[in-house]
């Protein structure tokens, strides 16, 4: 990649890290929340609204 | 359509959607990544730098897409109240701020070697950072006001305020001189980019896009079960039962 190849694997490094990062709290987030979530009795009447 | 707007249908969807547009977004972005650094030349004037075009224009089309999404969710708040309008577009500012992150970070990285400069004041530095700004800003907006429904109306007219932004974000490379080349894809009379280039950026663009929808459904299904969660909570202190967990860590 010649004499910017320190720029290139930055600007990618940089993506991969975010990205990776914003995927990981998503699903560490959606495991959190589901857990939370199991721990009330199942209730019907709550699925209408967000 | 309308059906999937109730939020236990959308969850039943979400579910379903989500591992399908994953593998499209991982399968088309291995492809892309492929053509960008195996098949596409490097550039006639900045060499392999341009590598860098294949991440840094995805990130700048989305950090822009992304903002016209909330403004469409924005409206949704506003004039339909709809509460799953304002699951989305409070699910979207923080995967906006990371593209817009990310496309002023590899900006920087790209103009140091051709500019010879890390970061310069001009208009469509200048207001992608703005961007970049408000999306902080109404992040910040949303967990300062406690009341789901009042925050998110709040947040919704600062998002359409804010959508003033994108016109100018857009066409600032013709409004005034920037250091920044002017549009060389979306313009009049056709893209300038040679198509051994264009493919493998309209293909990472694509990836990127298909990555950012996956995630959007994601987040908005996180944020409808957060409020859910937050709902059952006050329920449970209403009818004097002991909460499992403490409102304050679902807010």
């Amino acid at each position: 990649m010649g004499e910017h190849a320190g720029f290139i694997i930055a600007a990618y490094a940089v993506t991969v890290a975010v990205l990776l990062g914003v995927i990981g709290w998503t699903l560490f987030d959606h495991a959190r929340l589901k857990r939370a979530l199991q721990r009330f009795p199942a209730r019907g009447d709550m699925d209408g609204g967000a | 359509m309308l059906k999937y707007a109730n939020p236990a249908n959308f969850l039943w969807l979400a579910d379903r959607l989500i591992p399908w547009l994953g593998a499209a977004a991982a399968l088309v972005l291995a492809v892309g990544l492929y053509l960008a650094f195996f098949v596409a030349p490097a550039d006639y004037q900045q060499g392999e730098t341009v590598r860098i075009m294949f991440i840094h224009v995805p990130a700048a089309w989305l950090s822009m897409f992304c903002y016209g999404l909330m403004g469409l969710s924005a409206l949704g708040t506003l004039v339909w109240r709809h509460p799953l309008a304002d699951a989305a577009q409070q699910a979207a500012a923080p995967l906006g701020a990371a593209f817009t992150f990310i496309c002023l970070v590899t900006g920087s990285l790209w103009g140091k070697p051709m500019w010879g400069t890390w970061w310069v004041w001009d208009a469509r530095l200048t207001s992608v950072l703005v961007l970049f700004i408000i999306y902080l800003g109404l992040i910040a907006l949303w967990r300062t006001i406690e009341e789901p429904a009042l925050a998110g109306r709040a947040a919704a007219i600062l998002t359409l305020v804010g959508c003033v932004n994108l016109p100018i974000i857009k066409f600032s490379v013709d409004w005034w001189n920037t250091l920044h080349q002017p549009a060389s894809v979306f313009r009049l009379g056709g893209p300038t980019i040679h198509p051994s280039m264009l493919w493998p950026l309209l293909l990472m663009a694509l990836g990127a896009t298909l990555l950012f929808l996956t995630l959007h459904l994601m987040a908005t299904r996180n944020e409808v079960l957060r409020r859910r969660l937050r709902r059952l909570t006050i329920v449970a202190a209403q009818r004097g039962e002991r909460a499992p967990l403490a409102a304050g860590k679902v807010a």
